[in-house]
């Protein structure tokens, strides 16, 4: 006879007992023991097997052995009734079905939803087709506009978002103030300060950086919790109900956002231009009057007017594309991810060209 | 007979603010034994059944699990314990994101020890021992049906061979025959794999037909526990409507 314990801790052993040309397994056959059981294999070979010593016998280790016997059952095998139960239920599974599994192909075609830039520039135009059609639909109607959930989404995606853009703004301010100092000084023509801030902040970078904040933080939060109304099934739960996700769901994020960024860009502006000042005092001993002496008079109100316009269109733009990838989204977590990645990447490109676009349309205003 | 008791609750209360749910509840679970744990809608037989596998911490009492004294127990023996039960969510909890057979996969490649054809395959048999087709198993979750999702977290439930089953509402889902199928599983996996079964059903057939012990949960406690002839018999007036259904049908019983 040859034992050998495979294992210090006494719980885990199983031992192989040799006898009369009969292979003994005692001790625990369980999913914990199954690498023990695997380095025991090649010395069972084809010896007749007895496991009625064995303590336990779950269907990992008997889906062990069974592969071991090449996928059926010995005659020679002696069982208890116990064991036998669970190797009827080996049995009854086709070995097909035991060794079917899918293709990479076939993982990659469920799990990622390949979205064609075609299928989601058409969402896009739907999603913004639908808003425009259901704003003139709660024109003619003002009593069925979602007051309560569009002053909400004010809330969530503008006043809260209000301390970011203000730091951000006031810290570009005085980056922005101090580097242009840097040249004018060269030149000598310290005095124009005021304008070359003016310009920069309200027509191009108080709309610019305000956008990319907004997309980041409320477009994100938009997408994710559309998304998570599919996985739980809300989104479904509202269709039965008739009510439109674009109405009810679209909508006020949509003016929420078209509103609120232009009042976040005044903020964001006010912020910028007074960190010019405080850099421009430091730097150029320029004095507070006059900084905001040559504000008024060196710059155009159009600057401030086409920076407004920009950012409310910015803004509606993060609405339409971030509900449209959360509603657009499959029901499952990975997909609530990759959705809402997507929705900020495409959010902040869209924002970049459309802002180029305007630079263009917009050259003869100054 | 306490000693070896796989679940033994003392004095368990739940109390959320001011709604105590449970109020002093002692229970406990014979190995090997299927007990049914019913009880009206709210009654508190999912807050019962998370605080019996650990998930809840109740506010007053204790719960030795598999011998274990949850409130004193180290990660380390939290962790082993969770590989020796099994638990299915009265929602199905299944990972969105993962097929069928992932999911069911899932705890064995989490175990680090088997390699990767064997997790297949065994994961392939619980998918069939549950009676769901291979054609299902490269399915994800959203596109299975509420009947199928239930027994897909069966399969992950039984994934690990578990000592001790908590299912939660496990054949609401499921048509007559299927849950004749379920029935037939749960009471042949138990004398495969001694298992001890605790189950919370408002289904009167696997109640009726799986059950060795009923508990019934009403005013915030175990009012009644016993056979199901035992509490069946007994006069509190939640009992005697829960199972008039059964004694106005009585050929449901002996189905
Ligand atoms: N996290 C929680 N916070 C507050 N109250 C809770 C919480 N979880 C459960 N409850 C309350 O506890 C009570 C019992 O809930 P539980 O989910 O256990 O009911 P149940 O018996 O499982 O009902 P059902 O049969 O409908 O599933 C309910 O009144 C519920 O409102
Ligand atoms: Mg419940």
């Amino acid at each position: 006879m040859i034992g050998e314990p495979l294992s210090d801790q006494s719980a885990m052993a199983l031992t192989l007992l040799k006898s009369d040309g009969v292979a003994a397994l005692s001790g625990r056959l369980d999913i914990q023991t199954v690498p023990a059981l695997r380095a025991l294999l090649p010395d069972l070979r084809d010896l007749p097997l007895d496991l009625t010593q064995a303590s336990d016998l779950d269907s990992a280790a008997a889906l062990v052995l069974w592969e071991h016997w090449g996928g059926s059952l010995p005659e020679t095998v002696r069982l208890t009734s116990k064991q036998s139960t669970i190797f009827d239920y080996i049995r009854a599974t086709p070995a097909a079905s035991l060794h079917a599994y899918p293709t990479v192909r076939e993982l990659r075609a469920r799990r990622a939803p390949q979205h064609h830039w075609g299928t989601v520039a058409r969402g896009l135009l739907v999603t913004l087709g639908q808003l425009v059609l259901d704003l003139v639909y709660f024109a003619a109607h003002p009593a069925r506009w979602p007051l309560k959930e569009t002053s909400a989404a004010c809330y969530r995606s503008g006043v809260t978002a209000l301390p970011i853009t203000v730091v951000v703004g006031f810290l570009i301010g005085i980056v922005l103030s101090y580097l242009s100092s840097l040249t004018l000084r060269d030149f000598g023509a310290e005095s124009f300060l005021p304008l070359v801030m003016g310009v920069g902040v309200l027509r191009e970078l108080g709309p610019l950086l305000t956008a990319i904040v907004l997309a980041g933080r409320s477009g994100s939060a938009i997408t994710a919790s559309l998304g998570a109304m599919r996985l739980t099934q809300e989104l479904d739960a509202l269709a039965v109900l008739g009510i439109s996700h674009s109405r009810r769901l679209v909508v006020p994020r949509a003016v929420a956002l078209a509103v609120m960024t232009p009042l976040l860009v005044v903020c964001t502006n006010i912020a910028a231009l007074a960190g010019g000042m405080l850099s421009g005092w430091a730097e150029l001993d320029l004095t507070p009057a006059a900084y905001l002496l040559g504000l008024k008079n060196d710059v155009a109100t159009v600057h401030l007017i086409i920076g407004v316009f920009k950012s409310l269109v910015f803004g509606a733009t993060i609405a339409v594309v971030s509900c449209y990838f959360g509603l657009s989204g499959r029901p499952n977590t990975q997909s609530l991810a990759t959705q809402t990645t997507r929705s900020v990447v495409l959010s902040i490109s869209a924002i970049i060209v459309l802002d180029a676009f305007f630079a263009v349309l917009f050259k003869d205003l100054s | 007979m306490t000693a070896d008791s796989p679940v033994v609750a003392r004095g368990i209360v739940n109390q959320f603010g001011d709604h105590v749910v449970h109020d002093g509840i002692d229970l406990t679970v014979r190995p090997g034994e299927i007990l049914s744990i019913v009880g009206g809608s709210g009654s508190g037989k999912t807050v019962l059944l998370n605080s019996l596998i650990g998930l809840h911490t109740p506010t007053r009492g204790d719960i030795r699990l598999l011998g274990e004294p949850l409130r004193q127990a180290s990660r380390k023996t939290e962790m082993a314990l969770r590989n020796r039960i099994g638990v299915v969510f009265q929602q199905g909890a299944l990972f969105s994101a993962f097929t069928v057979l992932e999911n069911v996969a899932f705890p064995l490649s989490e175990l680090h020890t088997l390699p990767l054809a064997l997790q297949r395959e065994l994961a392939q048999l619980k998918i069939h021992m549950v009676g769901l087709s291979t054609s299902d198993a490269n399915k994800l979750p959203a596109e299975i049906s509420g009947g199928m999702r239930t027994r897909v977290a069966l399969a992950r439930a039984l994934a690990l061979d578990p000592e001790l089953l908590f299912l939660d509402e496990p054949t609401s889902g499921l048509d007559p025959v299927s849950a004749e199928l379920f029935v037939e599983l749960i009471s042949s996996l138990r004398t495969a794999l001694d298992l001890t079964v605790v189950m919370v059903t408002h289904d009167l057939y696997t109640l009726t037909a799986l059950s060795d012990r009923i508990a019934v949960l009403a005013d915030r406690n175990v009012v009644a526990l016993g056979t199901p002839e035992e509490v069946m018999a007994h006069p509190h007036p939640f009992i005697q409507s829960y199972f008039r259904t059964l004694r106005d049908f009585p050929s449901v019983e002996g189905a």
